[in-house]
């Protein structure tokens, strides 16, 4: 062994702790280094005071033994501390952000359409009710990425052109809704006066709905619009159920890039109140987006609605996402 | 000083010609040498000849090199206290009426005990500036854990891990007791 390897050992010297190789080892090598062998010289007073079991012991008293740290107490430590609190915060934001995603991508109509609903209402007062209540649409950061066309929403029909057509076809909704109480069309009316209507250019009077009467329309006004759920099936496939408000035509056509496909329903059931709920099974992949229209009367090519629009009718568009969709 | 007796150049000329003693002579030389380095060179040749009398006279059965060396060490320091014993005596540095001279008893040295005990003081005191490897480590040590055990202790990948950890810290702490172990 070379002089700085057995120097490596002089600590186990004084101490004694040197198994009987390295003993043989540092003395071979104290021999032929006299530097070492000074420092070995060096070293016995220091083996001297150890070799005393009292010197130990005091020396022993002024090390203590590191305590094992548990785990409930490292998790006490401020960093262990500040860690845990950052990633509970993490946690809350990304529960947060994950519940806010899906129920953006969520393609149920909800009761902000409530406004959409076909109250009835004179055509020319219809497009100042509509305009008080009328919210831009949010759309989300994923949806901005595609390469669609955003979502059109109810915000066309502030549009005026479209205003007198929209207000005749949800008249002639209105006619046919033969469930719906009269007492109901009261309350309507009397949402409509809260909200600021204006009938004959005179202010009405607006007497102030109680809430619990207020909620029922708006209750009875959301079953008038079709709700639409969107699942994948394991097969591959898409499954869309809509329920649509009686007296309506429903259209359901997949938008594949530039081409439309007019989809057909597998299963059409009547549901209460006149409403109907139809079911339609298409291949998910390359599926962009699903436009949904209700319009008041059929019409003879459903494959220009794309171009034409609803034409006053109801219109939604939702976008199949396969790894958001529930199952069923 | 007094002269290296006859004897014991005999005792050298024969350790010389014996291949066994070989070592003693290697360690003689040795002994010279670290005596001269703070000693006359007179007292280092008595120092070592002194030490290798003992040796020869008390210790002849005692040949493994582990063995002779810690015990020659351990005469030469034995030596080199009583030298310095018996220079203070001779006043050779402060002189001294022999009225005033404490008188030889059975019991330890209080000078050498009072000596020990300021330097464990300096070594409990720097050993606590130590490090906590450093501590840990001379911890183990003087619960008697070679250094094989104490690599599984501390999980140290190679032994030579634990030697170099060993090398550093001794070296902090000799620094940390301003180079050498005795004031």
């Amino acid at each position: 062994m070379n002089r700085p390897e057995a120097e490596k050992l002089l600590g186990g010297y004084a101490t004694g702790t040197l198994t009987e190789a390295e003993k043989a080892e540092l003395f071979s090598a104290a021999l032929d280094h006299q530097e070492l062998f000074d420092a070995l010289a060096d070293e016995e007073m220091l083996r001297e005071i150890l070799a005393d079991p009292g010197a130990r012991q005091r020396l022993l008293a002024a090390l203590p033994e590191p305590q094992r740290v548990s785990w409930w107490g490292w998790l006490r430590r401020p960093a262990a501390l500040g860690l845990a609190a950052s990633l509970a915060g993490a946690l809350v934001v990304g529960v947060a952000l994950w519940m806010y995603s899906s129920r953006a991508d969520r393609p149920v109509v909800e009761m902000a359409d409530v406004r959409t609903a076909p109250v009835p209402a004179p055509p020319e007062n219809r497009p100042q009710a509509k305009a008080v209540v009328q919210a831009p649409p949010k759309v989300s950061k994923r949806q901005e990425a595609k390469p669609i066309a955003p979502r059109e929403e109810k915000v066309e029909l502030a549009q005026p052109d479209q205003l007198a057509l929209r207000a005749r076809s949800e008249a002639s909704a209105e006619n046919r809704l033969t469930d719906q109480s009269a007492e109901v069309k009261q309350k309507a009316r009397e949402v409509r006066g809260v909200i600021g209507g204006v009938v004959g250019g005179v202010p009405a009077f607006t007497p102030a709905a109680p809430p619990t009467a207020l909620y029922r329309i708006a209750k009875e006004a959301a079953r008038a619009v079709p709700i639409a759920n969107l699942e994948r099936m394991d097969s591959g496939q898409a499954r869309l159920t809509v329920t649509s408000p009686a007296g309506g035509v429903l259209y359901v056509a997949a938008r594949k890039g530039s081409t439309v496909d007019l989809l057909t329903a597998q299963q059409s059931i009547a549901g209460p109140s006149g409403t109907t709920e139809a079911r339609y099974e298409f291949p998910l992949a390359g599926v962009d987006a699903v436009d949904l229209y209700v319009l008041p009367v059929a019409i003879s090519n459903p494959l220009t609605l794309p171009a034409n629009g609803s034409g006053g009718g109801y219109y939604r568009r939702v976008y199949p996402d396969e790894k958001t969709l529930p199952k069923p | 000083m007094p002269a290296i007796p006859a004897y014991a150049r005999i005792l050298i000329k024969e350790i010389a010609t014996d291949p066994h003693d070989q070592t003693l002579a290697r360690l003689r030389e040795r002994i010279v040498a670290f005596a001269a380095s703070r000693y006359t060179r007179e007292a280092a040749e008595d120092l070592a000849q002194e030490v290798l009398v003992v040796l020869h006279e008390k210790y002849g059965e005692v040949t493994r090199l582990e063995e002779l060396f810690p015990l020659s060490l351990q005469i030469l320091r034995f030596k080199i206290v009583a030298m310095r014993r018996k220079a203070y005596r001779h006043g050779e540095h402060t002189q001294v009426s022999v009225d005033d001279l404490p008188l030889a008893g059975d019991g330890p040295d209080p000078e050498e005990m009072m000596a020990r005990q300021e330097t464990l003081e300096r070594l409990t005191a720097a050993i606590a500036t130590l490090g906590e490897r450093c501590r840990e480590i001379f911890r183990l040590k003087l619960q008697g854990l070679s250094f094989p055990e104490i690599q599984k202790q501390m999980r140290a990948e190679s032994l030579n891990t634990i030697y170099t950890w060993d090398h550093r810290c001794r070296k902090q702490l000799l620094s940390a007791m301003g180079g050498r172990w005795e004031k």
